[in-house]
């Protein structure tokens, strides 16, 4: 009998082995939780940051064409607002000691540049040379100047590792200005971003600007996201298929600010322990 | 005689143990940092699908399980995936391409342009559980997704599959 056993385990190694290791792998899918590993993964992005910081000299033409081209339009764009910006900037000042309003607190940035850049089985991370040591925590919002780029996932003393806007984990809770209608802000896999589950029936245009809403536990609000640059309506749903062109250009950024801004622990915690026990609840069911 | 074969066969087995590992180690370290910069239209090859391929070729489906288990989570580790992930998709890969190992042919089919189709093979797989994962958490389109970029990405990778073969051949001459 034991004879037969080892008989059939020797002849069926390779898919025991396969089975087992299967097993396994759905197993770490299912646990999901890295904190442990945290350790290392900070070792690799000091030796990622490393490797790429050394070989920053290599030029890529490409993506400096691409950077001039959107540093002209922005420089075109923001001399046009600038002019704007002077004459309301004055009446605010004005309208502000008249009802003496106090001056909103400015939410503190930390310049960084970009030291690395991957992009592994459309998974989009950077690099940047500020860290521990500049007050960088994980789940720091990061943008520059045009929008939101996307968020601090890893740091060590001196990199940090951020997850940009165009991965398939992205869902930011947006507001389309004009009207304060508000969506989730998504990727849909391409070039550009999609805002989901804004009803057919409500008011959205081409160049409509996209920002961060109030509602996002993980970002500040008001910060640009994109413009609308096309709206269909599906005939087959009840919401509009609504694609956004990013505000900043993900490939050809060379420098970023990290927001010095931790979401609310407390509203984190309790969202957290709601969607656990809905999940449990569908368990059990 | 004998004595001295066995010896030497167990030495080489310790240092393909001692090599493998090296080799996925900087294969790794080459797909996260260096790949972007031979990136077309945010397709990069996955050098760690064609290691994989290779070493089922080189050293069959049992040993290889083995090799894409532990090679996948040490590359869900470095590119902050989904620990799993990346190890499924390697594994499946390598069980499939287990089936076109033959004893003391390994080298021959590396030569030929079977094993650029193999890897293409294997890169198809790999993309396809890995993408079916990646997907998963979002609202994308799982077909149009993976004809976009898992085909392409699978062209790109059996396209540098290539570099294995002209290694083999320099090697060869080496010996000669």
């Amino acid at each position: 009998m034991l004879q037969n056993i080892v008989n059939f385990v020797i002849k069926f190694k390779e898919y025991l082995t396969f089975l087992a290791l299967v097993i396994l792998c759905f197993a770490f899918i299912s646990i999901g939780s890295t904190k442990q590993i945290s350790g290392f993964r900070s070792i690799m992005i000091v030796a990622t940051a490393w490797i790429q910081n050394s070989l920053s000299w290599i030029p890529n033409p490409a993506a400096l064409k691409n950077e001039n081209k959107a540093l002209r339009d922005l420089n075109l764009q923001l001399s046009d607002e600038v002019a704007k910006l002077r004459t309301a900037s004055v009446e605010n000042e004005h309208l502000r000691k008249m009802l003496s309003f106090m001056d909103s607190s400015q939410i503190s940035l930390v310049p960084a540049e970009i030291v690395g850049r991957n992009s592994i089985d459309l998974k989009s991370y950077i690099t940047i040379n500020k860290g521990n040591t500049a007050g960088i925590e994980i789940g720091m919002p990061v943008r520059t100047d045009a929008g939101l780029v996307g968020i601090v996932v890893g740091r060590t003393n001196n990199y940090s590792l951020i997850e940009l806007l165009n991965n398939n984990t992205t869902r930011v809770s947006a507001e389309i200005e004009r009207t304060g209608i508000n969506g989730i802000f998504a990727w849909n896999g391409g070039e550009n971003f999609t805002i989901n589950n804004i009803p057919a029936s409500f008011d959205v245009k081409n160049g409509d600007i996209v920002s961060t809403s109030n509602y996002s536990n993980r970002y500040p609000a008001a910060i640009p996201l994109g413009k609308v640059i096309s709206v269909e309506k599906d005939n087959s749903s009840i919401f509009y298929k609504i694609k956004i062109k990013s505000s900043a250009n993900l490939k050809t950024i060379e420098e970023v600010f990290v927001i010095k801004y931790i979401p609310n622990e407390e509203r984190k915690n309790m969202i957290e322990d709601i969607e656990r026990k809905i999940l449990e609840g569908k368990k059990e069911r | 005689m004998k004595f001295d074969l066995e010896s030497n066969t167990q030495k080489l087995q310790k240092q393909k143990l001692l090599i493998y590992p090296i080799l996925a180690v900087l294969l790794g370290l080459f797909q996260i940092s260096l790949a972007h910069f031979i990136e077309i239209g945010g397709i990069s090859p996955n050098v760690m699908i064609i290691f994989i391929v290779w070493l089922s070729i080189k050293e069959g489906q049992f040993f290889t399980l083995f090799a894409a288990f532990f090679t996948g989570i040490f590359y869900d580790i470095i590119k902050m995936d989904l620990i799993g992930t990346n190890a499924l998709s390697l594994l499946i890969t390598a069980f499939a391409c287990g089936f076109f190992y033959k004893e003391g042919k390994s080298d021959l089919i590396i030569r030929s342009f079977k094993f650029l189709l193999i890897s293409f093979i294997g890169a198809i797989i790999h993309n396809f559980v890995y993408y079916f994962l990646y997907i998963r958490i979002s609202e994308m389109d799982f077909w149009n997704f993976f004809i976009k970029y898992g085909v392409a990405s699978s062209l790109y990778t059996c396209v540098f599959s290539f570099f294995p073969i002209l290694i083999s051949f320099k090697n060869r001459s080496f010996n000669l």
